[in-house]
C-alpha cells in the first residue's frame, strides 16, 4: 500500500499508538519493582487513562489475610467532579467476583451524565488478585486495540501485584522475625537481670549464711575450750608450779653461805624453759578463742594433731584413755585456716574422749591417725573404742542440733563438716573393729611430691 | 657419804617439774630420789630409811590414786603428798581417806610443800620407830614357852599369882618362877612396863587357854 507521508491513514496511526502503548505497558513491571501495591495500582490508573482517555477506571484489591481490600480509581479530564472510590465500589458491588460476561455492558455513570460503556477484567490467573473496570462514554468502547492494551495492562498488573505481595509478605515474614527477634531478646535481657538480681540475692545469702557458720564455729569453739578449762588450768599451772619452784630454789642457792651461783644458774633455766613452755599453752588457746579466721596457710596437719592432743592430754588421763598417734611424716601439707583445722580435731577428739570414757577401764582407748589416702589426699582418723554408733543414727550425727550430751548444742560436727567440706574435703563417719566409732575427714593436698 | 636417815621420792611425768621439785626440796636440805612413773617407782629397790612420796595425781601410766592402792595392798606404808593440777575434791577426800598426807594443788608455795614433807617425813620415822619396836617386842614374845604366854596373859589382866595358880591348877611358887622368866624374857621392868607391851600386841587372856 503506497502511502504517503502525512497522510498516514487513521488505522495505522491507532496501531502505532498501540504498539507503542504495549511497549510501555511491558516495562511497567520493572518500574514497579519494590513498590507498593497502592502505588502499582495508582500508576496504572494513570498510564491507562493517559492511553485510553477513559472516563472512569477503577481497580479493587483484595485483602490478603484479612486485610481491607484496597479501592482506587481514577476519573477522565472532561469529568468535573470526583467521588471516592468506595462509592464507585457500592456501585460495582453486586457484578465484583463475577465472571467478565456477567457484567452489564453499560452502568450508571457515578458521576452523572451519560451511562458508561465498560470492560472488567479480573487480576491474576483467576482474578484473585482483585479486578480492574475501565469505563468510557465513548458508544465504540472498546475497540479491539483497547481490550487488547486492557487485557496486557491486567496482566502486567498482575505479574506486578503478585511481585509487591509477595515483597509484603517476605517484608511482613522479615518483619515478624525482627519483632520475635526482639521480643525474645527483651525476654532474654529481662531473664537476664532477673538472674543477676537472683545470683546477687544467693550471694548474699551465702554471705549471710557463712557469716551465721563464722559466728557459730567461734561460739563452738568457745564453748569446747570452755569445757576445757579444767584441762587447760592443768595445763599452765604444771610449768608455773616449775617456775615458782626454781625461782625459790634459785634464791635459796643465792642466799646460801657460800653462794651456789652453779645451781642458781641450772634453776634460772628451768624458769625460762617453763615459762616459755606456759606462754606456748597461752598461744594455742589464744589461737583457739580468735574471733576473725586468719585465713588459708600451708599447714602440717601433724602439728596441728599434735597440739590438739597436748591441750586434751589432760581430758584423756583424766578419763584413764590411752591416746596413740600413728602420724604419718610423709604426709603432704595442706591450704587450710589452722584455727579451723584445729577446731575440727579437737572436737572429734573430744567426742571421741566422751563416748570412750562409758566404756571398761581397760578397753579406753583413742588412735589419732594421719596419713596419704589416694594420691593427693590427706587423711586424719580419730578412733575410739566406746560404744560406736548405731545404724539409724549415722547421718542424724551431722544434723544441726543433734546432741547426745547433756551440755552440748550439737553443733560440733555439722561445724566441723561445713569447715571440711569449705576446705574441699569431706567428713564421715563409721563404726571401728571390733568396736567403737571412726570419725575421719580428707583433703586435697596443696602440692603433688615430685 | 654415810646413807641418810631419810629421803623423799618424786613421781612426776614432766621432766621439768620432777627437776625443779628436787632441786628445791635439795636446797632445803633434803635428800631426793626422783621417778618419771609409777611402774618406774614400783619397780625400784627402796631403801629402809625414813621416807615420804611426792605424787603427781595424773600419771601417764596410772593415777596416783591407783598406785596409792598398790601400795597399800602390797604392805608398803609411805605417807604419800598428792599434787594435783586443779582441786578435786571427791580426789582428794578419796586420797585423804586412803592415808595421804597431803594434797597440794599446783603452783604451791614451798612452805606448805616443806611443812607437809617434815610431817610425812616425822610420821614415817615415828611408824618405823613403831613397827620396829613392835617387831622386837614379837621376837621377844617368841622366846616365850607355852606355859610362860599363858602366865603372860593372866598376868597383864591384874590377877594375883595365888588366883593365876588356881586357873592353872599349879602352886603360886610355880608362878611366881614363870613370872619371873617372863619379866625377864620380854624385857620388862615393871608390871606396868609388861601391860603396855601386852597391849602392843594385843594379848589378852584368852577364855579358851583356860582348863575347864
Amino acid at each position: 500500500m503506497d502511502v504517503q507521508p502525512g497522510d498516514v491513514p487513521e488505522e495505522v496511526k491507532r496501531l502505532q499508538r498501540c504498539i507503542n502503548d504495549l511497549v510501555s505497558l511491558l516495562a511497567l513491571p520493572a518500574v514497579w519493582s519494590g513498590c507498593e501495591p497502592s502505588q502499582i495500582v495508582h500508576t496504572l490508573l494513570a498510564a491507562l487513562q493517559r492511553m485510553l482517555q477513559l472516563d472512569l477506571v477503577y481497580v479493587r484489591l483484595r485483602g490478603s489475610g484479612g486485610e481491607e481490600p484496597i479501592e482506587m480509581a481514577r476519573f477522565g479530564e472532561s469529568q468535573e467532579q470526583t467521588v471516592p472510590p468506595c462509592e464507585i465500589g457500592e456501585l460495582f458491588k453486586r457484578w465484583l467476583g463475577a465472571a467478565p460476561q456477567e457484567w452489564p455492558p453499560l452502568v450508571r455513570n457515578p458521576l452523572g451524565g451519560q451511562d458508561l460503556a465498560i470492560v472488567p477484567l479480573g487480576l491474576g490467573l483467576q482474578g484473585e488478585i482483585g479486578e480492574i473496570v475501565a469505563g468510557s462514554e465513548r458508544a465504540d468502547f472498546p475497540r479491539q486495540t483497547e481490550r487488547l492494551i486492557l487485557s496486557v495492562a491486567a496482566n502486567q498488573a498482575s505479574i506486578g501485584l503478585q511481585g509487591a505481595r509477595i515483597l509484603s509478605e517476605q517484608k511482613h515474614v522479615a518483619g515478624e522475625l525482627d519483632r520475635r527477634v526482639a521480643q525474645r531478646t527483651a525476654e532474654l535481657g529481662a531473664a537476664n537481670e532477673e538472674l543477676r538480681q537472683e545470683i546477687a540475692d544467693r550471694k548474699r545469702a551465702e554471705e549471710d549464711l557463712r557469716n551465721t557458720q563464722a559466728e557459730l564455729a567461734h561460739l563452738s569453739r568457745v564453748m569446747t575450750v570452755g569445757e576445757l578449762a579444767a584441762s587447760i588450768a592443768h595445763e599452765v599451772s604444771q610449768p608455773l608450779a616449775s617456775i615458782i619452784a626454781s625461782g625459790d630454789s634459785c634464791a635459796a642457792w643465792l642466799s646460801s653461805e657460800p653462794p651456789n651461783l652453779e645451781r642458781a644458774r641450772a634453776a634460772i633455766g628451768r624458769v625460762t624453759q617453763a615459762a616459755t613452755q606456759a606462754s606456748e599453752i597461752v598461744r594455742r588457746i589464744r589461737a583457739l578463742f580468735k574471733k576473725t579466721a586468719a585465713g588459708t596457710t600451708s599447714v602440717n596437719v601433724n602439728a596441728v594433731i599434735e597440739d590438739a592432743v597436748s591441750l586434751l592430754r589432760h581430758e584423756t588421763q583424766r578419763h584413764n584413755i590411752s591416746l596413740l598417734t600413728e602420724l604419718d611424716t610423709r604426709v603432704p601439707v595442706v591450704r587450710a585456716d589452722r584455727v579451723q583445722l584445729q577446731q575440727v580435731i579437737l572436737n572429734l577428739v573430744m567426742n571421741a574422749i566422751e563416748s570412750t570414757a562409758s566404756v571398761d577401764p581397760e578397753r579406753r582407748r583413742l588412735v589419732i591417725q594421719s596419713g596419704l589416702s589416694n594420691p593427693g589426699e590427706l587423711r586424719v582418723a580419730v578412733k575410739d573404742s566406746g560404744p560406736g554408733i548405731e545404724a539409724q543414727q549415722a547421718e542424724k550425727l551431722f544434723a544441726p542440733f543433734f546432741t547426745t550430751k547433756p551440755q552440748g548444742i550439737g553443733m560440733g560436727l555439722p561445724i566441723s563438716r561445713s569447715i571440711i567440706e569449705a576446705h574441699g574435703g569431706r567428713l564421715w563417719a563409721e563404726n571401728n573393729e571390733p568396736h567403737g566409732a571412726v570419725f575421719q575427714f580428707v583433703l586435697p593436698a596443696e602440692l603433688r611430691r615430685e | 657419804m654415810s646413807a641418810p636417815d631419810y629421803i623423799v621420792f618424786v613421781v612426776d611425768d614432766d621432766p621439768l617439774l620432777r627437776e625443779s621439785l628436787q632441786d628445791l626440796l635439795n636446797s632445803a636440805g633434803f635428800t631426793v630420789q626422783t621417778f618419771g612413773s609409777a611402774t618406774e617407782f614400783i619397780g625400784s629397790e627402796l631403801p629402809d630409811v625414813a621416807a615420804c612420796l611426792i605424787l603427781d595425781v595424773q600419771l601417764p601410766d596410772r593415777s596416783g590414786l591407783d598406785l596409792q592402792t598398790e601400795l597399800v595392798k602390797s604392805g608398803i606404808e609411805i605417807p604419800i603428798i598428792f599434787l594435783t593440777g586443779h582441786g578435786d575434791i571427791p580426789m582428794s577426800v578419796q586420797a585423804m581417806k586412803a592415808g595421804a598426807v597431803e594434797f597440794l594443788t599446783k603452783p604451791f608455795h614451798k612452805e606448805s610443800l616443806f611443812s607437809a614433807v617434815k610431817e610425812a617425813l616425822t610420821r614415817d620415822g615415828e611408824a618405823r620407830r613403831q613397827r620396829s619396836e613392835l617387831a622386837d617386842l614379837r621376837n621377844r614374845l617368841a622366846t616365850l614357852t607355852p606355859r610362860e604366854r599363858q602366865v603372860l596373859a593372866l598376868v597383864v589382866t591384874g590377877l594375883l599369882n595365888k588366883q593365876i595358880a588356881g586357873e592353872l591348877g599349879t602352886t603360886d611358887l610355880t608362878i611366881k618362877a614363870h613370872r619371873g622368866r617372863v619379866m625377864r624374857k620380854m624385857g620388862a621392868g615393871s608390871l606396868a612396863d609388861l601391860v603396855r607391851m601386852a597391849e602392843k600386841l594385843k594379848i589378852s587372856s584368852e577364855p579358851s587357854v583356860r582348863p575347864k
